[in-house]
């Protein structure tokens, strides 16, 4: 129960957080439906559900022993694997979209590339987007570390259900951004910039926060 | 509607928009003080306490003047130390910030010391000449997930004979953090000596105070465990600095010389001049509880650093209520008061007024009190208190004044004779020189500070009134909290926050005043 | 220039410069004393001078460029000045950022915007009062140009803004041709605001302000230390000489404003609330496209031309005006075109927007400008007096 409130409480930790991941996907994919952008936001949260209940489980399991390792060397060990993997994913999904620079199929990631169709290229914008939840789950923000501290006394499936209630709570704000409506005169526009930010929001968070650790 | 009345009507409208454009402009920068605060008033915004150094948990006041350590020391004669640089003020203690920002890349943990008077070395580093400070920190419980294993800290000084004190046996201390201004960095060990790291310290001689940061993504998981919400207890003490003495706490002997200061009762006296104490104890109480037949040093107490639960005190609505009531009464006894004194002055001839002219500015009559004033000053041009008066009544003026222009203009007249007579005055007595600081103060606090950009100055005025104030406390009351709104006009919330704080240490307090400090959150003393 | 102006116009615009001068005055030098007295009225001169320039001998792109340009050069030296004054040294240290005391620049506004409304939080080490360069000041000038000038602050007010502007007017013909490259500019423009106002929203931090800013090559800096200020360091100033220098003068195009400038990319987003905008006659236009040659901000090209008006990345600084050979370009008020009217009364010329834009921007920049511009016209009268370019004790 506590996890719900804690969820609910943190909505807007949660979507600073979250946002730079979620944002650009549900721009780039704008203007295709409502139905199918709810499925993308679907297949978002279903990233990020999969992150929280793993974590949930992880230090369930490993109780008292995790929380001697999350000392602050670890936090940030764990803070910059978040990074770098979410820059990754938002670099891949804006590169592979992107018309133009011929970068794009230098780097194998062109439309018809297979590389850039596993990664999360046109054909298959739905995998892209569960990375992108994925990586936008295992986001430390706050609420997420306090969270995982309560969560040490609690044994792996309490871990699980603290977690999952965790998420619940967390999700609301998200359905929210789900019923935006589309600005359908400006779609094409709007698509291009989310590929641009999206490539300049990777970088940032895969070279500088990621690999070199540069807040 | 045809095509072209939707054109002429849009073609007014953006017209009258355009117009309404054109007179807003210096409107909103005549007036942009009221609109930048009616702004902060909306959106209540902070700094990011990050970019502070973490989020305040506890801001503790320390008495003014109490650097005497029991009662009676006397400051070493070797640096020519001037009163007060041993004297701590305020020490605040901020959550850990496990994001470093504009720092070296690792958590931190931020404590401030702030001191009634600093003197720089000269030397590089910028730091205090006068004060050691020592900080006794023991974590809350035992040290559950500690990879020492071992559970509780120590009651004895960290520095071998050290301060000559004894910590309380039920908060022992798990680390020490030491500074001083001449060492170009300070020190964090552990109680068991296992670990030892540096603590960077930055001192800031216009702020007095002394910022310590300690690094805590190397440090042991027991003090990495405060980033975890755990409550601490602090020793903070504060003695002179004796380079020859290990922990550089200078000894105190019967009487000072070069090295030692002076005022010990006997061989035991606690090597301390300043200590935080906890409420409901006394600095007297604690230091002078040795006892010297049984060989034991004082005793002190820790306070209270509790991360979880905020300091500030949160009153009920009723509490306030009764507050807000207490001080509307007090107010309209307190107008009752003037409007009869103002009937006793009805009957007064000008050579009268002339002597009263303090009395008939106090009780707001504006036009007497100016002809008093511009009398005074014919019959004696160096009269500084008839000038400063003139120049506040001249402000007065100005705010009746209808035209922008004229108020500046009367306002820039006004400061001309307040400046005169704040600079003329120096040598006056300590009342008269009260009377003028308090003029000059007060139009600087009343005047808007983005034009004219002087409630740092008024807040200046205040201070220096309060400190001349002394003996009176209704005044110097008066005068520390005339600089803490001036601070607050400021902008330096920080530098009001320790007016505020001084000023909860009164005794008696009006209620007008203790609703300020309720609504800023600061406990009053008992 | 090539058009006879009425009587009417001539008196509604002499009426013009003469309320000009009288808040010009108002503003630097009323109250003052002194040297500050001495400084503020030459500033107050210079800018009704420039203001008289840009109205009466109807030269509005010179005028304002002249005025821009010159309050930006002259911000400089006093920020500098200020910084040394008040800290007595130009580098940013870590007890300034603890201490709340760096000043807020208007760009970082872009960064702060999504902090502040979500978490009521600043996430830039700044006064929050007390000051100009204080946030609520700086916001309360921000929310005043969005409903005055719009964008306008971009060539009117930004003291940033007017170094390129003057180095991008500079040269006769353009070396480096980036026409017809507006509309992925302005993508790339509005992609960095949103990475930076997203970005920012996720860290907390200023990212514009810490990796991207080429003002900080003449401003305040972090002193450099660890690899990362290095990088930082170089980017900035490889920014400055390669976007606020190189680029304007081989391209006589504004090309840190175009496309870097997250704050420019927010008012142009808010630009249709400002009263002002410029606008095409499309029937006297005869699409030779002089015009967009002509624009910094790379705002017009064939399509916008055909639209009425240049896109939302326009400065309103008035440079196609001149350009176009039909004087089919000029102010309008917002909801209505620009014609091409014959000269009219007195009333008309007063109430035109071609006389109400020039007014109100010019103001506006002139009073924030009276912060530093005016006072480094101090600061030359106290050089020449005293041979000390600082001031004894903060202002």
């Amino acid at each position: 129960m506590e996890g719900l409130i804690l969820g609910l409480s943190s909505g807007a930790s949660c979507f600073a957080s979250c946002a730079p991941f979620l944002i650009p996907a549900l721009a780039v994919e704008g203007g295709s439906g409502r139905l199918r952008r709810l499925g993308l936001l679907g297949l978002f949260l279903a990233g990020r559900f999969l992150a929280y209940a793993a974590v949930g489980l992880a230090i369930g399991s490993l109780g008292a022993i995790a929380s001697g390792y999350l000392a602050p060397a670890t936090d940030r060990i764990l803070l910059r694997s978040g990074w770098a993997l979410g820059g990754f994913a938002l670099l891949a999904g804006g590169l592979s979209g992107l018309e133009g620079p011929a970068i794009c199929s230098r780097l194998g990631m062109g439309r018809g590339s297979r590389l850039g169709a596993r990664l999360g290229g046109r054909p298959r914008p739905g995998l892209s987007v569960f990375i992108l939840g994925l990586a936008a789950g295992l986001n430390l923000c706050p609420p997420f570390i306090a969270a995982a501290g309560r969560v040490v006394e609690l044994g792996p499936l309490g871990g699980l259900g603290y977690f999952v209630l965790f998420f619940l709570g967390t999700s609301v704000w998200a359905l929210l951004l789900g019923a935006l409506p589309t600005l359908r005169r400006r779609a094409g526009e709007l698509r291009k910039i989310a590929r641009i930010t999206m490539v300049l929001l990777g970088s940032y968070f895969l070279v500088a926060l990621g690999v070199l650790g540069w807040s | 509607m045809s095509a072209r009345l939707r054109a002429n009507v849009g073609a007014a409208l953006g017209l009258a928009f355009a117009l309404g454009a054109v007179i807003a402009v210096p409107i909103v920068f005549v007036y942009s003080d009221r609109l930048a605060s009616a702004l902060g008033k909306l959106l209540r915004l902070e700094v990011d306490p990050a970019l502070q150094g973490g989020a305040l948990v506890a801001d503790f006041a320390d008495p003014i003047g109490d650097d005497d350590g029991p009662s009676g020391y006397e400051y070493p004669l070797g640096y020519a130390l001037d009163r007060g640089e041993l004297d701590l003020t305020r020490y605040v203690a901020r959550a850990p910030e496990p994001r470093a920002v504009w720092s070296d890349e690792s958590a931190f943990w931020q404590l401030e010391l702030t001191f009634a008077k600093a003197v720089p070395t000269g030397l590089g580093g910028g730091g205090f000449r006068g004060p050691a400070v020592h900080i006794y920190i023991g974590l809350e419980g035992s040290a559950s997930g500690s990879a020492s294993g071992s559970a509780s800290g120590s009651t004895q000084s960290a520095f071998g004979e050290g301060e000559l004190v004894r910590f309380d046996p039920a908060h022992p201390w798990d680390y020490v953090v030491s500074a001083d201004g001449w060492s170009p960095a300070g020190e964090i060990r552990s109680a068991d000596g296992a670990y030892r790291a540096s603590v960077e310290t930055s001192w800031d001689v216009s702020k007095r105070s002394l910022t310590l940061r300690v690094g805590l993504a190397k440090a042991p998981p027991l003090l990495g465990s405060v980033l975890r919400g755990r409550s601490s207890w602090h020793y903070v003490l504060v003695g002179a600095y004796d380079p020859g003495r290990e922990g550089r706490f200078a000894a105190v002997r019967g009487s000072a010389n070069a090295h030692d200061g002076g005022g010990g009762r006997d061989e035991l006296a606690p090597r301390v001049f300043d200590l935080l104490v906890p409420a409901g104890s006394s600095q007297a109480a604690e230091l002078g509880s040795e006892n010297e037949g049984a060989g034991m040093p004082a005793l002190v107490e820790p306070v209270l650093v509790g991360v979880s639960a905020p300091s500030m005190v949160k009153a009920s609505v009723d509490a306030r209520e009764g507050l807000a009531a207490k001080a509307e009464r007090e107010a309209a006894d307190e107008g009752d008061a003037r409007s009869r004194s103002r009937s006793a002055l009805a009957g007064l001839s000008p050579s009268e007024d002339r002597a009263r002219l303090e009395e008939l500015f106090s009780l707001g009559l504006g036009d007497r009190a100016c002809a008093a004033a511009q009398a005074r000053l014919e019959a004696d041009p160096r009269d500084y208190v008839a000038l400063a008066y003139r120049g506040a009544l001249t402000a007065q003026r100005a705010d009746k004044a209808a035209l922008v222009t004229e108020k500046v203009e009367l306002v820039g007249q006004a400061y001309r004779d307040l400046d005169a007579a704040v600079e003329g005055s120096v040598s006056e007595s300590a009342q008269r020189r009260v009377s003028i600081l308090m003029c000059r103060a007060s139009v600087s606090s009343a005047v808007p500070d983005e034009v004219f950009g002087k409630a740092a100055q008024g807040a200046a005025d205040f201070e220096e009134a309060a400190s001349l104030a002394r003996g009176d406390e209704a005044l110097e009351l008066r005068c520390l909290e005339g600089a803490a709104l001036a601070f607050e006009k400021a902008g330096l919330s920080g530098e009001a926050r320790a007016r505020w704080a001084a000023l909860a240490l009164f005794p008696a307090l009006p209620a007008g005043v203790r609703l300020e400090l309720l609504d800023r959150g600061i406990e009053i003393q008992k | 220039m090539g058009r006879t102006a009425s009587s009417g116009r001539i008196a509604a615009r002499a009426l013009a410069v003469g309320i000009f001068a009288y808040e010009a005055w108002f503003f630097c030098a009323a109250g003052k004393t002194g040297d500050a007295a001495a400084g503020g009225t030459i500033w107050a001169l210079v800018c009704t001078a420039l203001f008289a320039f840009a109205t009466l001998a109807d030269r509005l792109a010179l005028g304002r460029g002249i005025f821009f340009s010159a309050s930006a050069l002259a911000f400089i030296p006093s920020f500098i000045c200020h910084l040394l004054e008040e800290r007595g040294h130009m580098a940013l240290t870590g007890a300034e950022v603890i201490a709340s005391q760096v000043p807020f620049c208007h760009i970082a506004i872009a960064t702060s915007i999504l902090p502040a409304a979500l978490f009521r939080t600043l996430d830039f080490p700044a006064r929050l009062s007390g000051a100009r360069s204080a946030f609520y000041p700086m916001l309360a000038y921000w929310l005043l140009s969005l409903v005055t000038v719009g964008r306008g602050w971009c060539s009117w007010v930004c003291f940033y803004g007017g170094i390129e502007d003057g180095l991008s007017s500079l040269p006769r013909k353009a070396r480096l041709e980036l026409g017809g490259r507006g509309p992925s500019l302005r993508r790339l423009n509005f992609a960095l605001l949103a990475f930076v106002a997203l970005a920012g929203l996720a860290t907390l931090v200023p990212v514009y302000c810490d990796w991207l800013c080429p003002f900080k090559a003449v401003t305040e800096y972090s002193e450099p230390s660890t690899a990362r200020s290095y990088v930082a360091l170089i980017v900035f100033v490889g920014l400055f000489l390669g976007l606020v220098v190189a680029l304007p003068l081989l391209s006589r195009r504004r090309t840190q404003c175009a496309v870097l400038c997250p704050f420019g990319a927010l008012s142009s987003l808010l630009d249709r609330i400002s009263p002002f905008r410029v606008s095409i006659d499309r029937a006297a236009c005869v699409s030779c496209g002089k015009c967009d040659r002509s624009c910094p901000m790379l705002a017009l090209d064939p399509e916008q031309r055909a639209e009425g008006g240049p896109a939302s990345s326009c400065v309103k600084c008035g440079r196609c005006f001149e350009a176009c050979p039909k004087r089919a370009i000029g102010y309008s008020f917002r909801g209505s075109s620009f014609r091409v009217l014959p000269s009219g009364g007195f009333l008309a010329e007063l109430l035109s927007p071609a006389l109400l834009l020039p007014f109100t921007a010019m103001s506006f920049g002139m009073i924030i400008s009276t912060a530093f511009s005016a006072e480094t016209m101090t600061r030359l009268v106290h050089l020449a007096q005293t041979g000390s370019f600082l001031l004894g004790g903060a202002r």
